[in-house]
């Protein structure tokens, strides 16, 4: 540390002495870099604001206006309005900071990610340093077909990176021939296949019929007949947007096979105070109960997993209700729902390969009504899926009429870190998942392990009903 | 936040159990005689009566401890 500090005049002495071995722009012996000489008026405002600091908004509240109008005209220059972000000093933290973002937002065990080979070394430095994989692409393919990008996509696939321009090239990739997955997904039908209700049905239908060649029943029959209806009811209103009161109303005949059938007791069963018969009653309880399943399964697919992994956990839980009550035949048709909607969820979870859409929901709900009537346990299925119709009873409460979930608003928005939060919308209706975010904004994978939770407490109360219906008080 | 979710969800299978003893004590033996041929319809009309009365309440009840357990929550 020297005593006396040197004076201006050494200072830009010394400094001189030592850049005259830099280039500069002026000299014209410069011809391939992404800076330029900066423009006379931007100096003048850089010294003017030179104090200020993006990093501290608390201090600085318009340099952050500044810096959300700059993110906001970006964004709409590459067709996202929404689009979020932070200005930084320089493309390499820019570049570690939105693969962080990306790997932190998918929530993948080994994130991959797509460049082309000419791609910006810093982005070497980020997969690094953020435990990432590059999956490079020639830049060439990449240029003339975009299927290269394509067959490189998988499950692990955090971020497919574009080069708007290299600094030693010049070359770049051609903005127009970088479809987005959606697109991708779209023109090829590759990754997502929506609605996936098809898979759901034939898996169901497949393991039914085969337990049908073992046990004739009706009963299976019956499950059998309504599922494939309920099916064509969500294929119908996934295809076309049909009004609120449609799936009710269709679903309503989807019982139709079960009363034709004869699969039906007209004996109502409740824990610990016995039967009620209700003959005529019961008959307008059938034509009820599809509908009602139906719509409260369909209104809790609202994320990645939610529909398949709640029917498995609660078509296990009836499982077990049903052994317990020693009608092992149903049993094992509720057995088929579970697997073929856990076999479905290994795809349905986030991050989604597949969508169950309307079509996959409505069998989801639809089988699971039938199961509960052939079983004689439709008071113990609606305890396994309490959450559900806790959803659909918040929901009906706040809206108080029954509208088509687009024509809803937004019960959630996302953070700046992509978690979900609740809105601050009056207006918009009161949800399950609403409830679950009133604390804090989550993930989309806590708040469906959160609805898992819940799901496995209505199953055991469901289980300690069936113990319950073989006493009486 | 969770354990309120619980709770309700606890409070509506009482609620469940409550509502079946109801419907298996009161609404099911209920019978008419006397109208001849058309005595079930008369007794299931009835009791569907009975029985929505008896939802319109568990309803009720319901969004009570609803309003009750998510206070914040739902006002806002």
């Amino acid at each position: 540390m020297m005593r006396e500090g040197s004076s201006e005049e050494n200072v830009l002495g010394d400094l001189k002495k030592i850049l005259e071995k830099d280039l500069n722009f002026s000299s014209g012996k410069i011809i391939g870099s992404m800076c330029t000489m900066p423009h006379d008026f931007a100096k003048i405002v850089f010294n003017k604001y030179i104090e200020t600091n993006i990093g501290d908004p608390g201090l600085f509240p318009g340099t952050e206006k500044i810096e959300k109008e700059c993110i906001r005209i970006l964004g709409s220059l590459l067709n996202n309005v929404n689009a979020v972000g932070n200005i930084v000093s320089g493309g390499t933290e820019s570049n570690i900071l939105a693969l962080a973002h990306s790997r932190n937002l998918h929530d993948v065990k080994h994130p991959e990610v797509i460049v082309s080979d000419n791609i910006h070394h810093s982005f070497h430095k980020a997969a690094n340093l953020l435990g990432l994989k590059l999956i490079p692409v020639s830049y060439s393919e990449v240029r003339s077909d975009s299927s290269a990008i394509k067959d490189k996509i998988n499950s692990n696939t955090i971020m497919i990176v574009g080069t708007a321009g290299t600094t030693g090239f010049a070359t770049f990739s051609d903005e127009d021939r970088l479809e987005t997955e959606e697109e991708i997904q779209i023109k090829e039908n590759v990754m997502i296949a929506r609605p996936g209700g098809i898979s759901i049905i034939i898996g169901l239908v497949v393991s039914l019929i085969a337990f049908y060649l073992f046990f004739p029943i009706v009963e299976i029959l019956a499950v059998v007949v309504t599922s494939i209806l309920a099916f064509l009811v969500g294929i119908i209103d996934d295809r076309r947007v049909m009004g609120g009161w449609f799936k009710p109303a269709a679903l309503a005949f989807c019982a139709a096979p079960i009363l034709l059938l004869g699969a039906y007791d007209t004996n109502l069963a409740f824990p610990l105070f016995g039967e009620v018969k209700i003959p005529i009653l019961y008959l307008g309880l059938v034509v009820f109960m599809i509908p009602v399943m139906g719509n409260t399964i369909n209104s809790i697919d609202v994320l990645n997993g939610v529909a398949s992994g709640f029917t498995s956990i609660a078509s296990f839980s009836l499982t077990i209700v049903l052994f317990i009550l020693q009608n092992y035949e149903i049993g094992i048709i509720a057995l088929c729902l579970a697997f073929a909607s856990l076999g479905f969820y290994k795809y349905h979870k986030f991050p989604s390969r597949i969508f169950p859409g309307d079509s996959g929901a409505l069998v989801f709900g639809g089988a699971y009504g039938a199961i509960a009537i052939v079983g004689q346990v439709e008071v113990i299925a609606a305890i396994a899926i309490l959450p559900a119709i806790i959803n659909s009873f918040l929901f009906l409460s706040s809206v108080k009429k029954i509208i088509e979930h687009r024509e809803i608003k937004n019960p959630t928005s996302h953070t700046k870190d992509w978690k979900l939060q609740t809105t601050a919308d009056k207006l918009a209706p009161i949800t399950l998942v609403r409830l679950i975010l009133a604390k804090k904004p989550l993930s989309e994978k806590q708040i469906c392990t959160e609805i898992f939770k819940l799901a496995i407490f209505s199953g055991i109360l469901a289980i300690i009903t069936a113990f319950m219906m073989g006493v009486k008080i | 936040m969770s354990t309120q979710i619980f709770a309700f969800i606890f409070s509506m299978w009482i609620l469940i159990l409550v509502g079946g003893g109801l419907m298996v004590l009161f609404v099911g033996p209920i019978s008419f005689a006397g109208f001849g041929e058309i005595d079930p319809i008369i007794n299931s009309g009835i009791k569907v009566l009975i029985a929505l009365i008896l939802i319109f309440i568990w309803i009720f009840t319901l969004t009570k401890i609803k309003n009750w357990i998510f206070q914040r929550q739902t006002s806002s």
